[in-house]
């Protein structure tokens, strides 16, 4: 309650901010005067995954599930450019010594930004919002939230939207096909507002994705992920976290659902540690 | 439990798929967000965390029968309170919901059957304490237009013309109490859960639509008492490709509902339905 009560030190506001829903709401009516498209196309993935083996890095914690919502709307679109937001939230559901279940922590996500759809290469560019609530932890310096400009490159089958155009149809044998993005984030430098951040001394992230597309039957595909990302902070240390994630996914009337392994081979990102941990996880891409 | 969910989805999913009968796999996911901030009531609420509403709800339809769709509920709801009187801004309760569900589409109609694990996660109100778990049987009855999946299909053909007519739905739910598991009750004495909504499809100009509504709840305890949630809702809602997207106000005129409690709060909130 304590630490909860000193969350963001930000000021209490009655009054909501009333302004947000003015600017969605012109943003509706001029982007129809621009001749854009608002599309309120909404995509994105739930998924459900459990800790199969490893030993967590952080001793005294037995982290057992996850899982995570994520919801991206496509707003308006003009030509090549879609102005989206992105809502999310991941749950973590740890084990106590008796195995018991306690949940552990949350972890929001919002986003505003666009994206370029030029064909064979798509750019992203988003305002990034996270914030880490500990729930049956104590909260010692209470939460962790932090705000980037977050920019990422790639071919569009590296992005989970244009996988279920890039298979297509039932195609059966090997694709022998990669894509790739990667990314950059400049963070907001820590400080005591919502806008700056609090409990991380992150300026800079620099990611990549490479995804080999592995074969196709029937209406299954399979995939194979690298994920690397790589933090740097204010005072020049860094953190690296590398995972690994094979893919076995099965196309429904118009999304894909499946099953996952991964398995986090270095990891020294102290906000996240699953150092040697292994995971299965389900899938929706919707 | 630690595996129960990955397995029985997926073998649900892998085994269907090779079932020569007219079973259709679709794995097609429709919900909505929601963000819902409190915009008046905080002086005469009774309520324990005014402030904000985020709500994430995915249903996905893993097969469908004839007309008949075996399907699965998660969904995440966040309290957020933000008022002097309850201890300024912070995250106070969590609400999970997570249910394999049968919907079985008529014409005009749908019935719902879903067994709804329900977990409510109390953050900063140590008063609440202890995780409550809802484990019940909940059956729901109503016209496809009072349900966020058809609300689209609903307007899309309706230009510039007043709809005038009502929708409707009931359910009613029954908790499951006994030796504490993940599939029973815990931490409360709720034994059902009955209610309905009722929605006035207003009409469609533009691109927009336009529709009010009432929803009506109550709980009955073990005791017998009741606790009880009314609210009527405005909607201002813009049709998209496939998706609908926009405003509403909302007041919630009673409530006694102890989990949960926003008597008198008024809210504006942006939803999107996909």
């Amino acid at each position: 309650m304590l630490a909860l009560n000193k969350l963001h030190h930000i000021k209490t506001r009655r009054c909501p901010k009333i302004y947000n829903f003015v600017v969605v709401l012109l943003i509706m009516f001029v982007s129809e005067e621009i001749r854009g498209e608002i599309t309120l196309h909404s995509h994105g993935w739930v998924t459900l995954e459990s800790y199969q083996h490893g030993q967590h890095p952080q001793k005294d914690l037995n982290r057992s599930q996850r899982s995570e919502f994520t919801g991206i709307v496509d707003v308006f679109r003009y030509k090549a450019f879609t102005f989206t937001f992105l809502l999310g939230n991941t749950t973590d559901i740890s084990k106590n010594p008796d195995n018991s279940y306690f949940m552990d922590r949350i972890i929001y996500t919002y986003t505003y930004g666009g994206r370029l759809d030029l064909g064979g290469i798509v750019i992203r560019g988003d305002y990034h919002h996270d914030c880490i609530h500990l729930i049956n932890r104590p909260e010692i310096s209470g939460s962790t939230w932090w705000n980037a400009y977050l920019v990422r490159i790639g071919t569009p089958g590296a992005f989970y939207l244009y996988l279920p155009e890039g298979y297509g149809e039932d195609r059966n044998g090997f694709f022998k096909s990669f894509d790739g993005r990667v990314g950059m984030a400049a963070y907001r430098k820590p400080g005591n507002t919502i806008a700056d951040g609090k409990n991380h001394n992150y300026k800079y992230e620099f990611s990549n994705l490479v995804r080999y597309h592995i074969a196709g039957a029937h209406k299954f595909i399979s995939f194979i992920d690298l994920n690397q990302r790589l933090w740097i902070t204010w005072d020049q240390k860094q953190e690296y976290k590398g995972e690994v994630t094979f893919n076995l996914m099965m196309r429904g009337r118009s999304n894909y659902a499946g099953i996952y392994y991964e398995y986090h081979f270095y990891d020294s990102y102290s906000k996240d540690l699953e150092d040697g941990l292994g995971s299965i996880g389900f899938r929706i891409l919707f | 439990m630690k595996h129960s969910i990955l397995v029985i989805l997926s073998i649900a999913a892998f085994s269907i798929s090779n079932l020569k009968a007219d079973v259709e796999l679709i794995m097609e996911t429709q919900g909505y967000l929601l963000f819902a901030p409190h915009i008046h009531g905080y002086k005469t609420t009774t309520s324990k965390n005014p402030g904000y509403r985020v709500e994430l709800t995915a249903l996905t339809d893993i097969v469908r029968w004839d007309n008949l769709y075996f399907s699965f509920l998660t969904s995440n709801k966040t309290l957020i309170k933000n008022s002097p009187e309850v201890g300024g801004f912070g995250l106070d309760q969590l609400f999970y919901t997570l249910s394999p569900d049968l919907r079985y589409e008529f014409k005009k109609w749908m019935m719902r059957l879903g067994y709804l694990h329900e977990s409510l996660h109390s953050v900063s109100n140590a008063t609440l304490g202890r995780t409550i778990w809802m484990n019940g049987i909940q059956f729901t009855i109503g016209s496809k237009g009072s349900n966020y999946l058809y609300i689209w299909e609903e307007y899309k053909n309706n230009k510039n013309k007043f709809l005038n007519h009502i929708d409707g739905r009931s359910f009613i739910e029954f908790y499951r109490h006994g030796n504490e598991t993940i599939w029973t009750s815990r931490n409360h004495d709720y034994k059902m859960k009955i209610g309905g909504r009722l929605r006035f499809q207003i009409g469609s100009f533009n691109k927009w639509a336009y529709f009010v509504g009432t929803d009506g709840t109550g709980w009955k305890r073990q005791n017998g008492d009741w606790e009880a949630k009314g609210i009527v809702r405005l909607n201002m809602f813009r049709k998209g490709l496939k998706n609908f997207a926009g405003f509403y106000y909302a007041y919630n005129f009673y409530d006694t509902f102890s989990p949960d409690n926003e008597q008198y709060l008024g809210s504006l909130g942006l939803q999107v339905i996909f």
